[in-house]
């Protein structure tokens, strides 16, 4: 393999770990040599970035291979330009990137050459492969979908917007995704030239009690659905004592229709390994945990790549960067459970165990893992962590709301013009992700709900969507910002019987070990099950209510406690649905068994 | 070990799932993973397997049956050489995944209440959320080789053309006639 910047410039360069490392090495990669002057030591580099950045002969092709772009044929596209490229002898390099969170222009590539605009493709068939490429070669952008940058000197160039023009990109702040669906998920120096490890080297140079102080300042968090401050726990357990402690990244994702967290760790694995490392530093752990779902084996599998070059080149393992520090990585996968992605069910899990919730206290912070002091954070959290310490908090919290700084990943789909993953500020109202990002129901279509934040979020109706997303706000309107998740529900959608689909998620995902959850999502569905087969009655409504009130508070985790909140908000703002199917046997949508003979078959 | 299927067909012995074992380290919290191998090494877990791998990391078959009838990875029963997994997450089936749900199981002539169709080849099974959600209706094939398919916006169309190489896959393997 040819020389890469994360490789030793000339024999000046001391740097070698774990014995030996320099604490500047980060640093030095783009912006050194620092430790001596050499002309040709910079220009070694300088040759290097522009390498990276058009390829080796001056052109180079992005495809994105991610879980969203595979499923829809990205891997055809990837092959029909390999075969292309090599069949016509072009000079191409092509190069694999994460997505970007533009899910409805998947598959796509983008094509880069040296003094002309970087152009992005969208929905790209196999048999256009050759069409696009050999017209962007000419000089021609004008099929393209979207410029990064323009240079001027391309044909059709002002009649293709930059995605800065493009609302859906402008009006997102990407601090965590900035590097999705630009880097190779697998180069840990392209990681590093996008100013990736800067965080960690300069937490390292400070004490573990100012990383935290930082985090604080910084407003951050949690981005797994309670919202719980982040400098909070680590704190905790920071103040633990004991000879080890753990940190567990949770990239289970287990909420339907979240998929932010995959594509993080799909596209951008470093930044997770990164936050890692920091929160371990700042807790005093030296060993660190990624719990990956079921579905998750592209992102187990980048990130394994991720550690072995993290450590390779000292970031990862003894004494990193020269701090005396140590912390190892370890990536362990879900067998399949909702219950998984619970924090305490998921250590049992690590354990080897059933993914069945902990009675609590004792919290994880002080008895976690092996009964350890650990911090389980979301990975989301964990990569704001780093852009926090790259950043700086002073930065960071003028994004956000008051209480609350940053971004957060969402994840759009359902009846929706632009389903993806966008990164807004926290606070962003959903009515501006919705319509202005996502560009609103597709035609012919309206909408009539939002499902907010996951199963435990629950549903608003458009009318309400003009509220802020953020953790303090959505609950005085009965839902939750959970995991980020937005699903856009379309008038011919039932809520009678969505509400029922979600109990019978929560029935089915059970673990079983408390009652109230155990029993009571069954008593919901059967409850559910009878209105919507028009045998429902009016005392049933104040029955769900009951029991839903029941369950919020009584259950042993927040599984049971958010299962009976897609129901009642559903009937806190749906009542007339369920009304005509309980006094009228009718379903107005044509979907529920009241009234079959007149449901439409949808293919 | 009473009610737990004893090892049946297949092509993969217990050796060959022990074989497969090796790589793990032996000890008890590695039970998940090693499940995980030999579920998808031999494809289900009868008794045999789920002993073997109880050995293997440490611990008493009884927690081993435990966890391996808590997962939904997991099966005690065989299934089908594919795996067809019907994504019920709320996009898809807000997005037409119960319609194809239907087709799907009537395509292969299974009934209401069974999982796997009667040459063996095929069990369908309802999953929650691949995490495309933005290509909903999303189903995704788990391959006898282990390799994983995800299969975008599914139609009826898309499902048929599907089962149909999958079947044609079989036949050339010898799997069926
Ligand atoms: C049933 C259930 C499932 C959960 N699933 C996830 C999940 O998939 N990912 C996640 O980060 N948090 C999940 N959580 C929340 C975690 O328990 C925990 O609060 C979170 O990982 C903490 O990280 P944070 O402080 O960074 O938000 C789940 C909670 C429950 C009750
Ligand atoms: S809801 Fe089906 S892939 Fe997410």
């Amino acid at each position: 393999m040819s020389w890469t910047l994360m490789n030793r410039c000339c024999l000046k360069c001391w740097h070698k770990p774990p014995d030996n490392p320099c604490p500047n090495y980060v640093q030095c990669r783009i912006k050194g040599p620092l430790c001596h002057d050499d002309p040709e030591c910079r220009e070694l580099r300088a040759r290097r970035l522009n390498e990276l950045e058009f390829g080796r002969y001056g052109v180079k092709v992005r495809v994105a291979i991610a879980s969203c772009t595979l499923a829809v044929g990205a891997a055809e596209v990837y092959e029909a330009i390999r075969d292309y490229v090599k069949e016509s002898g072009l000079a191409i390099d092509i190069s694999v990137v994460g997505c970007h969170g533009l899910d409805f222009i998947d598959p796509w590539i983008e094509v880069v050459r040296k003094g002309y605009p970087p152009a992005i493709y969208a929905n790209v068939s196999p048999e256009e492969v050759e069409d696009i490429i050999s017209r962007y070669l000419s000089g021609d952008v004008s099929k393209a979908f979207a410029l990064r940058y323009r240079t001027g000197n391309a044909k059709g160039e002002f009649h293709v917007p930059t995605l800065d023009e493009l609302v859906f990109w402008r009006k997102q702040v990407r601090l965590v995704s900035s590097n999705c669906g630009l880097i190779n998920p697998e180069s840990i120096e392209e990681y590093v030239v996008r100013g990736g490890y800067l965080g960690l080297a300069r937490a390292l140079r400070m004490r573990p009690e100012e990383v935290i102080e930082e985090i604080k300042l910084a407003k951050l968090r949690g981005r797994g659905g309670a919202g719980f401050p982040t400098w909070i726990k680590w704190k905790a357990v920071k103040d633990q004592v004991s000879d080890v402690k753990y940190v567990v990244a949770n990239a289970e994702e287990g909420d339907p229709s979240a998929f932010s967290n995959r594509l993080l760790v799909e596209s951008d694995p470093h930044i997770l390994v990164e936050g890692m490392i920091i929160a371990g530093y700042a807790i005093g752990a030296s060993k660190g945990y990624v719990f990956v779902g079921t579905e998750g084996d592209l992102a187990a599998e980048r990130l394994k790549k991720a550690i072995e070059e993290a450590k390779k080149y000292g970031l990862l393992g003894e004494n990193i960067l020269g701090s005396g520090f140590a912390f190892d990585i370890e990536i362990v996968q879900d067998a399949g459970r909702y219950t998984s992605g619970e924090e305490t069910a998921l250590l049992e899990e690590i354990e080897g165990k059933r993914s069945t919730p902990r009675v609590r206290p004792p919290y994880p912070v002080t008895k976690g893992l092996w009964g350890k002091p650990t911090v389980i954070n979301n990975v989301e959290t964990l990569a704001h962590a780093a852009v926090i310490l790259r950043d700086g908090w002073d930065r960071y919290a003028t994004i956000g709301t008051e209480k609350s700084g940053g971004t957060k990943m969402v994840s759009v789909s359902g009846s929706i013009k632009r389903p993806g993953v966008y990164e807004v500020p926290i606070g962003t109202t959903i009515r501006t992700i919705i319509e202005d990002i996502a560009g609103g129901a597709p035609e012919g279509l309206k909408l009539k709900a939002v499902e907010v934040g996951g199963p435990a979020g629950g549903f608003l109706p458009v009318s309400e969507i003009n509220i802020p997303l953020d953790y303090d706000t959505l609950p005085k309107l009965g839902v939750a910002m959970g995991s980020g998740v937005l699903v856009a529900v379309d008038e011919h959608k039932c809520m009678v019987d969505l509400a029922r689909q979600f109990m019978a998620f929560f029935v089915s995902e059970s673990c079983g070990k408390c009652v109230p959850c155990r029993v009571g999502t069954k008593t919901m569905l059967s409850i559910l099950e009878r209105i919507s087969s028009g045998k429902g009655s009016e005392e049933d409504l104040e029955l769900l209510k009951e029991l839903g009130e029941t369950l919020k508070d009584a259950c042993l985790c927040a599984l049971g406690n958010g299962a009976p909140i897609p129901v009642l908000s559903s009937i806190r703002y749906f009542k007339e649905e369920f009304s005509a199917h309980i006094r009228e046997k009718r379903c107005p949508a044509g979907i529920c068994p009241v009234s079959r003979e007149v449901v439409r078959y949808e293919g | 070990m009473i009610g737990h299927t004893a090892c049946v067909g297949g092509s993969v012995s217990a050796d060959i799932v022990l074989n497969n074992l090796k790589n793990i380290e032996r000890k008890p919290q590695n039970l998940v993973k090693a499940l995980r191998v030999a579920q998808e090494v031999k494809g289900y877990l009868p008794a045999e397997v789920v002993e073997a791998a109880a050995k293997h990391v440490g611990v008493p078959y009884s927690r081993a049956f435990n966890v391996a009838t808590f997962y939904h990875l997991f099966s005690i029963e065989p299934l089908g050489k594919y795996r067809v997994f019907v994504c019920m997450g709320t996009t898809c089936y807000l997005k037409g995944n119960k319609e194809n749900l239907q087709y799907l199981k009537s395509l292969l002539n299974i009934k209401e209440g069974q999982h796997t169709s009667s040459d063996g080849l095929f069990t369908v099974e309802e999953m929650r959320c691949l995490g495309c959600c933005s290509h909903a209706p999303v189903i995704a094939v788990y391959m006898p080789n282990g390799a994983r398919k995800v299969i975008g916006r599914a139609t009826p169309e898309v499902i048929q053309k599907l089962i149909d190489e999958l079947r044609k896959e079989a036949r050339e393997r010898g799997w069926v006639k």
